[in-house]
């Protein structure tokens, strides 16, 4: 892919807001836990006005996919991240992980929570990130009937690429994803079931992305991130990302929302 | 609690004393084999000989070296302690009042069942209680629920029994007043977070899901200086280390506790007990 102003490589830091969500669709362990809860509660309360402020510092514009249910719970943080210039995009509303969702169901959720974000921000949601990773055999063709520019579910290839239905093109760009983009792949930890006993710390996450993002700087490609406020929203994380962000920037990024590369990559094709 | 987002205040203003930059608490749940009958007990196992003299590695080796460290670092702690820890360890948790450290409730048996009843988790207050106060003859005035379980009516009951402050949210940075129905209950939270709790580095077993490798003490301290490093620079903040005498109380982890203790002193840290933070801050939010 050629970026724009000869930029290298083109980086989306992206969060999903799922806060409670994250646990009350993490399986039966949480149930009624109400400091697991409050886990999730860190993210809107404490992760974001500080990755806000750090992004900020940087100048930097980031997208954060939202659950309906979390934007109605916490009106005045969603407000502020659409009054600082960022991007909101779909997450379902409750963090719906189930594969056996009919199309007149999704199509209906995404009605209710676009309209929840327009109401609070005044933005018309354009990208799609199901929760849990799920989609569904229908989901490309409600993507377009949505208008959507984008969707940020697959993780076959580095991206982007242009999705097709029935072999022909359509105006809709995968800017896929993966685990090691992941932040819960190193810092979700949970003793509730189902367990996830692992904690990296914020060097390791430094590390392991760095060189990720100087190999695929190389061939010119993309990196979408997928955070988690509540996790990442540590102050010794933020801090690392701060430091990340300001490395990439020095070295060749375009950082920006998943939005502006997707129209990017449609208005140019220049694979 | 009065939060409210402005992209700059990440908490209600607050200062602390003497211009320290920060409050931290270095607390110690002294829970013994009490903690791996428990967990045992919540995810469906049993423990055998092994387990039940891990976590006597606490009273035994653990416990001494925690005690010896914070007074020659010349800093107050709280241990959170089961009333039967209490009870079958006495002498032990003697030795921790005698040092001038603050005893607070953590159960009596470290129950860390979701789904009992006011009535039931009210037994278990008056036992712990109890059993404490055999000890240190005062009423705790500070709880945290084993495995941070708490229940929708435990910060009432709290209040009801005469209790200052709960240390079992996670869900900021910051200390808080409780609330209902919008309205400040007088009873401070007190925030941690597993990233400063040494059972997630440490706890090893084979009796549950739980067993893993070790971690090293640089990457753990790591963290934790990652951790108060930025929470001193926001200045509004709180950190609570959460460790337990049978992991922290290995010779080389006490050893780097201590130089951490000393960093954080010589780092703008007012390092103190959950119950004398609880009072400034509930002093703070009266006023």
């Amino acid at each position: 892919m050629i970026w724009p102003n000869k930029k290298r490589i083109a980086v989306m830091m992206a969060f999903d807001l799922d806060a409670e969500t994250m646990w009350t669709t993490h399986g039966e362990g949480s149930r009624g836990h109400i400091t697991d809860l409050s886990r999730g509660a860190y993210g809107p309360k404490q992760g974001v006005p500080r990755i806000l402020d750090m992004l900020d510092t940087h100048g930097v514009r980031a997208t954060f996919f939202i659950p309906g249910v979390i934007a109605e719970r916490y009106p005045d943080v969603v407000r502020e991240i659409g009054r600082r210039g960022h991007e909101i995009g779909f997450h379902g509303y409750l963090h719906e992980e189930f594969p056996d969702t009919t199309y007149e169901e999704e199509d209906a959720t995404m009605s209710r929570c676009e309209k929840i974000i327009y109401d609070l921000t005044g933005q018309k949601i354009v990208g799609h990130r199901g929760p849990g990773g799920v989609i569904h055999d229908y989901s490309l063709k409600l993507l377009l009937e949505h208008g959507y520019i984008y969707s940020s579910n697959w993780r076959d290839s580095d991206g982007p690429f242009i999705h097709k239905i029935d072999g022909k093109e359509i105006p809709l760009v995968e800017l896929p994803k993966d685990s090691i983009f992941d932040d819960t792949a190193y810092d979700f930890y949970t003793d509730s079931a189902p367990e996830r006993y692992e904690l990296k710390s914020p060097g390791e996450m430094f590390e392991i992305w760095k060189d990720e993002f100087d190999s695929l700087a190389v061939e010119n490609r993309m990196i979408n991130f997928v955070l988690h406020p509540q996790f990442v929203g540590r102050v010794s994380r933020v801090n690392m990302l701060s430091d990340l962000i300001g490395y990439m920037l020095s070295n060749g990024a375009w950082i920006d929302t998943n939005r502006d590369v997707a129209q990017y990559v449609l208005d140019h094709k220049t694979f | 609690m009065s939060y409210k987002i402005d992209g700059r205040t990440n908490g209600p203003f607050i200062t602390w004393p003497g211009n320290s930059r920060i409050a931290v608490m270095i607390t110690f749940d002294f829970d013994a084999e009490f903690l791996r009958i428990s967990r045992a007990v919540s995810k469906g196992t049993t423990i055998g000989f092994s387990d039940y003299s891990r976590g006597q590695y606490g009273p035994h080796e653990g416990l001494k070296r925690c005690l010896d460290i914070l007074e020659l670092h010349n800093v107050k702690s709280t241990f959170f302690v089961p009333g039967i820890v209490a009870e079958r360890y006495g002498r032990q948790v003697e030795s921790i009042c005698e040092h001038g450290h603050e005893i607070a409730c953590h159960g009596y048996m470290h129950e860390s069942k979701k789904d009992i009843t006011k009535e039931e988790e009210t037994e278990i207050l008056e036992k712990s209680e109890t059993a404490l106060m055999s000890i240190t003859g005062k009423h705790p005035v500070g709880h945290r629920g084993p495995q941070s379980v708490i229940h929708a009516f435990t910060p009432e009951l709290l209040l009801e029994r005469g209790y200052l402050y709960s240390s079992s949210m996670k869900d900021c940075d910051w200390a808080y007043l409780w609330e209902k129905e919008g309205k400040s209950l007088p009873l401070v939270e007190l925030p941690c977070d597993i990233t400063m709790d040494d059972f997630t580095y440490f706890y090893f077993t084979f009796s549950d899901p739980a067993v893993r490798s070790m971690y090293t003490n640089r990457e753990v301290f790591g963290n934790w200086k990652a951790e108060f490093d930025g929470l001193t620079e926001e200045g509004n903040k709180i950190f609570i280390l959460k460790l337990h005498p049978q992991m922290i109380g290995r010779a080389s982890r006490i050893s780097a506790l201590g130089r951490f203790i000393a960093y954080m002193k010589s780092h703008g840290a007012w390092i103190t007990t959950c119950e004398e933070v609880a009072r400034y801050v509930k002093g703070g939010f009266v006023s």
